[in-house]
């Protein structure tokens, strides 16, 4: 059985209703903006979808959108970002919420099909976000996400 | 951030996950992890990067037990002990339509 465990209420970070949505016409559609707008204003809701009737008849992509910061590498686009002091480690755009970043690193036994052992050492990224963002249907969310 | 049997897909090696050119691509897999995070808090600062991102982060540790396994047999379980928290970060961020330039 699959459990995923967040609790942002024990991250001590100042809380309140996310910021409006600012206007950025050159991002996106006008009905993405005002998917956005009727659902942020007024602050964070037990509800995990704000959306008008209309909204909702057109909703069909909750999944969120992919950071807009992307690189090249051998011909191939990703949408990835780096993390560091400063640094935003969100891996989607358009959120507004808790995010988190571990890089640990370690040992640990693998066991194979022929029953071999062997050590290994891992370096791990692993990250989670967590609070509002305007999905790719343009409605707006309340979600939880890793990078695993 | 504790997670328990994530269905995943293991490609292998990071370049085989990147460019998908091995054969098999990948195999069923699964996952399951338990990171912590906790003080002290060692600094913080602003968001300043990449542009249209803003808020607040702090550095902090971690820590990280975790185990896998695949459809191949394969399976790892990590070392509770001797970990190394080398970049560990909490915060509030706000980008993309969210984004806020506000001082």
């Amino acid at each position: 059985m699959r459990t995923f465990q967040f609790d942002p209420a024990k991250v001590a970070f100042p809380s309140g209703p996310p910021p409006p949505v600012r206007q950025h016409s050159h991002r996106f559609s006008r009905r993405a903006l005002l998917g956005g707008a009727a659902g942020v204003v007024g602050g964070v809701t037990a509800s995990s979808l704000w959306a008008t009737r209309a909204e909702a008849s057109r909703r069909s992509n909750s999944a969120p959108k992919p950071t807009t910061n992307v690189i090249n590498i051998n011909g191939l686009d990703f949408a990835v970002t780096f993390f560091g002091p400063g640094m935003d480690p969100s891996t989607i755009t358009d959120f507004n919420g808790f995010v988190g970043v571990a890089q640990v690193q370690g040992a640990g036994v693998a066991t194979y099909p022929d029953d071999s052992v062997e050590q290994l050492l891992y370096d791990t990224d692993m990250r989670f976000m967590s609070g509002v963002y305007v999905g790719q249907d343009g409605a707006v969310y309340k979600g939880t996400f890793g990078f695993v | 951030m504790i997670m328990t049997d994530l269905q995943l897909l293991d490609y292998f090696d990071i370049p085989n996950a990147l460019f998908q050119f091995e054969t098999p691509l990948s195999v069923g897999a699964s996952c399951s992890f338990d990171v912590r995070w906790s003080g002290p808090v060692t600094d913080r600062s602003p968001v300043t990067a990449p542009t249209g991102s803003s808020g607040e982060l702090v550095l902090s540790q971690a820590t990280m037990n975790w185990s896998a396994r695949n459809a191949q047999g394969f399976n790892f379980v990590s070392d509770p002990n001797g970990t190394t928290s080398v970049f560990a970060q909490l915060g509030h961020v706000s980008n993309g339509v969210f984004f806020s330039d506000h001082r």
